[in-house]
């Protein structure tokens, strides 16, 4: 909502800017910017100002009128005007303006003295230059006529102003052109403010002072020139709409005044009927509409106008004043006349009954229409006008009357026409005044603090609430009845809506600060969010970067990963309004997007390695009726440098990241917390084709018995590699975060560690290649039983003295009592029973045995 | 006989004195200690001496033999002493060359400043509760007191998905609902930390997506008052004990009175600079008093129980702290951007 504050100053006094601003913002009327016409702007205010213009000096731009115009004695193209500017003498000018002529005489121009700031008009940009004597062929020349570019109200350089109306002489310019305009962000429960008077109040009841509301009775004469009558057949929708005729009239351009009005308000003047509903819009918030009504009444086949508020009909069109036809549906509330629509309810009229030069008799339209409709239709026909605005905040039905009265009175007392006797107008819906009860009990609820009665009655009287005392037992234990004012509409819900008016006036810097009291009772915490937060944090400890990715994304990039998607259908919650495909979807792989996150690091940003975790949802459809389901999952992208090389050459620059860094992370993970790595279950069959065929699995952990699938790991497909445009070997895991929750043991409990010495003893195992390395360790750690504490694989081997299609697994194996320190013998023993066992079950050979 | 052991001190520390190495004093050792050597010889021959002046030799032997001992263990000691010192003189580095540094992980900025968020309002008694991203509109907006076709909801522009009625949450406040269901009519305190979407353009000043951190306390004795003191310790919390805060009469259809929370500005202290567009303030929350109709849908009644709730967007907290000036960072994940946090 832009205001006018020369507009604004008519109706109440004003306080400082800086203060009018700095309370606006406060109390809710946040101001978004400020547009000075001339005036100067205090400069704690600059920064709201987008463009700062010339300020026009009271005492240096004033109004003058042309005398007579010589012509310059040495230059045919400069003319040399005599101008009387108010103060007694003639002064002549030099001027190559095109657009005077010496029958230009008597003409209003605007003068600007020696010294006065204002935009170079000889420059294209705008460049704010002081005016400096000067001699033009050699006449001195101190002031100059001023063009509309050089004052800062037009872009264009299109001659100097010639004033279409009398000033007198000398009139400081800014007195009469020269305005403010402060525009002021609306918040959906302030819709009151969408207009001059409701800010008028709002400004009263912040600062004080009376408002000064304009006159609304027009004069009456003569009667209607055609018979009208007026019918709602909708009022559920449409609560009131009345309506008035003016005849003899004379459709001409607005007064200078109005104009400047409706473009200060940021509407374009069209001619003074409309002009002047315009204008009463943004005084009273109550759009209204004129129609043409001897096109009506030529429409009308028995010379009755009809008019009808109803709901639009299927199939029916209507030309609006943009001159575009459009298709109605039913729910679109329409005015309609025996012929058809003839204009778009609050929202845009009708082309065929439009007012125009010619029109010599109106009738004025001031109606209630329900703000939803109008919202909808608006939206519908992507037809948002100042008017639908208004509407959709709601406007009460007994504000249509006066805004009514005011336009006719205005247009009548413009001279543009004679406002005929009566009103013609239907009413079926009226409300009652609305009561609301408001305690002391319940201010001190809310807002914490009491406020005396008589400041509550103060603040509600500013608001121009009427309370009225039904209990006071003392200042400060009270209730009242506070009647409402009709066009309250945002006082909705009663006590709380007054209470947060008495704050806001109060001032909320005025509240102490305390804190709760009181315990909660049962808190329950968040288990789920603490296990989050410790895998993040073993995951930065096991050196990988957490990212976050969006979770919107493509079918695209899930399938980099999850190939299978939405083969057989819609898998994906997919959106119905996406900003770009690549973002169209709800993720359901985790890792497709860190994956992307990791390639462009590797790709464009110039990582020579990248170790990424991210810990997010997936999102899941999960059938039509129940909830999606969204599980959280970690995800792991690992590629590139194992290890940056050190200046002293190691590791060599070879040493890339591969399948065993993946598992060593998610092995440590698990060892981290509190698993037992050793019950973890590699499924090499985990038939996922965007990975390497030998090189995946799915990962599940052996728990109580029973076997947890967790997620899968495995090297990226060499081709999707390719996909990416990445060529180097990338690992990926997921794991589901809920299923891990699930197998970590609620209990840890701690071993006892022994005091006895452990004692090291190696075998290196001859095998098949189709052996695994896991088949081995298990036969060992069945051999050995519970005096193996230790065991690690150190070296594979295969070459000279190992068969071709064999390997050799070295191991070494720390044995160690709790209660004694081995001997020899007993180790011997039991190694012997490893070796043993190894050859009989594995078909293995010992090495060096 | 005596002289002669004299004689055989002064050859064996003349000896010892021309022994500039280990390995000299080890033959000077092998020389004069060794089974053979010069010692064992001169104690040999303590049978050709008078019985009488034996004790005498035999005592003078020893001394010798002891004085030498020491002698070469004290010579010994100096020679070990120069090797290390020479070691040490050798063995200098160049300590300016890089240390090996192994690259740890880090958490998302997100990540770090949600915590520390979190972990303020814990120790206020605020417990995190997290909700679901895909959310019924009826309970993002309908249950919040924004029936259909309510103009406020224009204040957030939405994903809609195709399924008819669901969305992905514009706010972290349908987390509400579920929070006082689960609670009433007993009291409540939890904040509300999740990703919410906005249909936007993605610029350097705005995302479709942004982590937002709600709280919510609902009781028989919460007040306005209340609301501003929990804001104001979170902020000083936060930003420095030397903070202040403003409220601004706002609107949200869910709470009632509503207000914009201000903290003066952290880089000019409210002198006013290009961070907080010359005003001296920055917007950090917004906040009001749960509406009567939001406890309601949430399971309490209004006449005894009330409650504030309060809204945050970390990747904005982050972006204050950091100085960080485009939104754009976060999602993008560069590992250049990252590895500053
Ligand atoms: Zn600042």
């Amino acid at each position: 909502m832009k205001i006018s504050l020369s507009w604004l100053r008519e109706m109440i006094p004003l306080p400082p800017l800086v203060d009018l601003v700095a309370r606006f913002d406060l109390a809710g009327l946040e101001v978004a910017s400020i547009r000075p016409i001339g005036t100067e702007i205090p400069k704690e205010l600059l920064p709201l100002v987008p463009e700062v213009g010339p300020v026009w000096a009271r005492d240096k731009v004033v109004f003058a009128k042309i005398l007579r115009i010589d012509k310059h004695p040495d230059a045919d193209r400069l003319k040399l005007p005599f101008v009387d500017h108010g103060t007694g003498e003639e002064k002549p000018l030099v001027t190559g303006a095109p657009n005077i002529s010496v029958g230009e005489s008597g003409q209003t121009v605007i003068l600007a003295r020696t010294g006065s700031v204002l935009f170079d008009g000889h420059s294209d940009v705008k460049t704010l230059k002081e005016l400096k004597p000067t001699k033009i062929r050699g006449i001195p020349s101190d002031s100059m006529l001023c063009s509309a570019f050089e004052l800062g109200l037009s872009n264009e350089h299109d001659g100097i102003i010639l004033y279409p109306e009398e000033v007198p002489p000398g009139t400081p310019l800014v007195d009469v052109l020269g305005d403010t305009v402060v525009e002021v962000d609306i918040l959906p429960n302030m819709g009151r403010c969408l207009s001059m008077l409701g800010v008028a109040y709002e400004v009263a009841a912040l600062f004080g002072g009376e408002v000064c509301v304009p006159k609304s009775t027009p004069e009456e004469s003569g009667a209607w020139p055609c018979q009208v009558s007026v019918s709602i057949e909708d009022s559920l929708h449409s609560e009131r709409y009345s309506s008035r005729a003016v005849t003899g009239v004379t459709v001409g351009p607005s007064p200078a005044w109005l104009q400047r009005r409706l473009l200060a308000m940021g509407m374009r003047p069209i001619n003074n009927i409309v002009d002047v509903t315009n204008l009463i819009m943004f005084e009273r918030g109550q759009p209204l509409h004129a129609f043409d009504l001897e096109k009506l009444a030529h429409r009308a086949k028995d010379g009755v106008v009809r008019i009808r508020v109803r709901s639009a009909q299927e199939g029916e069109m209507l030309k609006t004043l943009d001159g575009q036809n459009r298709l109605l549906e039913p729910g679109m509330l329409v005015i309609a006349d025996d012929l058809g629509p003839i204009a778009l309810a609050g929202v845009m009229g009708g082309f065929d009954t439009e007012v125009g030069t010619e029109t010599t008799q109106v009738l004025l339209e001031s109606a209630h229409f329900d703000p939803i409709r109008i919202r909808k239709t608006a939206q519908a026909l992507h037809l948002s006008s100042e008017a639908s605005l208004r509407f959709s905040r709601s406007i009460s039905a007994t504000q249509a009357g006066p805004a009514l009265d005011r336009s006719a009175d205005l247009i009548a007392s413009l001279g543009c026409g004679k406002v005929a006797k009566g009103i013609v107008e239907s009413w079926p819906v009226q409300h009652e005044p609305r009561k609301v009860l408001l305690s002391s009990q319940k201010i001190q609820k809310v807002l914490g603090i009491s406020v005396p009665l008589e400041r509550v009655e103060t603040i509600l009287h500013a608001l121009r609430f009427t309370p009225r005392k039904i209990r006071e037992s003392s200042e400060t234990d009270f209730e009242l009845e506070v009647l409402l004012p009709p066009e309250r509409l945002d006082i909705q819900e009663g006590a709380v809506d007054l209470i947060e008016e008495i704050a806001r006036l109060e001032g909320y810097d005025r509240l102490p600060s305390t804190l709760l009291e009181g315990t909660i009772s049962k808190r329950l915490g968040n288990p789920e969010n603490d296990f989050h937060n410790r895998v993040r944090d073993l995951m930065v400890g096991l050196g990988l970067q957490e990212v976050i990715t969006y979770s919107l994304s493509s079918k695209d990039t899930d399938r980099l990963l999850e190939p299978k998607l939405d083969e057989g259908g819609a898998d994906h919650i997919c959106l119905a309004n996406p900003i770009s495909p690549e973002r169209s979807v709800m993720r359901q792989s985790v890792a497709a997007s860190v994956l992307e996150i990791a390639v462009a690091n590797l790709k464009q940003n110039g990582a020579s390695s990248q170790k990424l975790f991210e810990l997010g949802r997936a999102y899941l459809p999960h059938g039509e009726k129940d909830r999606p389901k969204e599980p959280h999952k970690l995800a792991l992208v690992m590629a590139g440098k194992r290890t940056e090389t050190f200046w002293d050459g190691k590791p060599g620059v070879d040493e890339a990241i591969d399948f065993f860094d993946i598992k060593g992370v998610v092995e440590e993970l698990f060892s981290l917390l509190g698993l037992d790595i050793t019950q973890i279950r590699l499924d090499p069959k985990a038939g996922k084709a965007s990975l390497h065929p030998g090189r995946q699995a799915t990962l599940a952990y052996r728990f109580q018995g029973k076997e947890y699938t967790l997620g899968y790991l495995g090297e990226l497909h060499p081709r999707t590699g390719q996909k990416l445009g990445h060529l180097g070997a990338i690992v990926v895991a997921e794991i589901d975060v809920a299923s891990l929750r699930m197998v970590v043991p609620k209990r840890f409990v701690v071993k006892a560690v022994s005091r006895f010495p452990t004692a090291l003893r190696d075998v290196a195992v001859v095998v098949d290649e189709a052996v695994t390395a896991d088949a081995i360790a298990k036969e060992i750690r069945a051999a050995a039983g519970d005096l193996l504490t230790s065991l690690s694989l150190f070296d594979i081997y295969r070459g000279p003295g190992v068969m071709p299609g064999r390997k050799s697994l070295a191991w070494s194996l720390g044995y160690q009592a709790m209660d004694k320190t081995l001997a020899d013998k007993e180790i011997d023993k039991t190694h012997l029973k490893v070796e043993e066992r190894l050859v009989k079950q594995m078909g293995a050979t010992i090495r060096g045995r | 006989m005596a002289s002669s052991l004299d004689t055989l001190l002064s050859q064996g520390i003349e000896e010892l004195r021309l022994a500039l190495d280990e390995a000299a004093l080890r033959t000077w050792q092998t020389r004069w200690f060794g089974k053979t050597g010069e010692i064992s010889q001169s104690l040999k021959r303590i049978a050709q001496i008078p019985a009488a002046e034996r004790p005498e030799y035999g005592q003078k032997a020893n001394a010798v033999k002891e004085h030498l001992q020491a002698a070469h263990d004290a010579a010994l000691l100096v020679l070990q002493d120069n090797t290390l010192e020479n070691d040490l003189a050798k063995g200098g580095i160049d300590i300016t060359l890089p240390g090996r540094r192994s690259s740890p992980g880090r958490l998302h900025p997100s990540t770090q400043t949600l915590r520390k968020i979190l972990g303020i309002f814990g120790e206020l008694g605020f417990e995190p509760f997290t909700s679901h991203e895909v959310e019924e509109d009826e309970v993002n907006f309908g249950l919040l007191n924004m029936p259909a076709h309510h103009p406020a909801r224009d204040m957030w522009d939405t994903f809609h998905t195709t399924r008819p009625g669901w969305i992905l949450r514009t706010h972290t406040s349908p987390g509400q609902i579920h929070a006082m269901r689960r609670a009433a009519p007993g009291p409540l305190r939890v904040v509300l930390p999740g990703m919410c979407y906005r249909y936007e353009q993605i610029t350097s000043r705005s995302e479709i997506m942004f982590h937002q951190v709600e709280g919510l306390a609902v009781g028989e004795k919460v007040h306005l008052t209340d609301l501003k003191g929990t804001l104001l310790a979170f902020i000083q919390r936060l930003f420095g004990d030397k903070r202040k805060i403003r409220l601004r009469s706002s609107y949200f259809p869910f709470t009632e009175p509503s207000m914009e929370v201000d903290m003066d500005c952290i880089l000019c202290l409210g002198k006013g600079c290009g961070l907080c567009k010359k005003t001296g303030w920055l917007e950090i929350l917004g906040a009001g008093m749960v509406h009567p109709t939001v406890l309601k849908n949430g399971g309490y009644d209004p006449e005894t129980h009330s409650g504030f709730a309060f809204g945050l967007g970390v990747e904005r907290i982050v972006m204050l702290l950091s100085g960080m000036d485009d939104i754009r960072h976060f999602w993008a994940n560069d590992w250049r951007f990252l590895k500053q946090f």
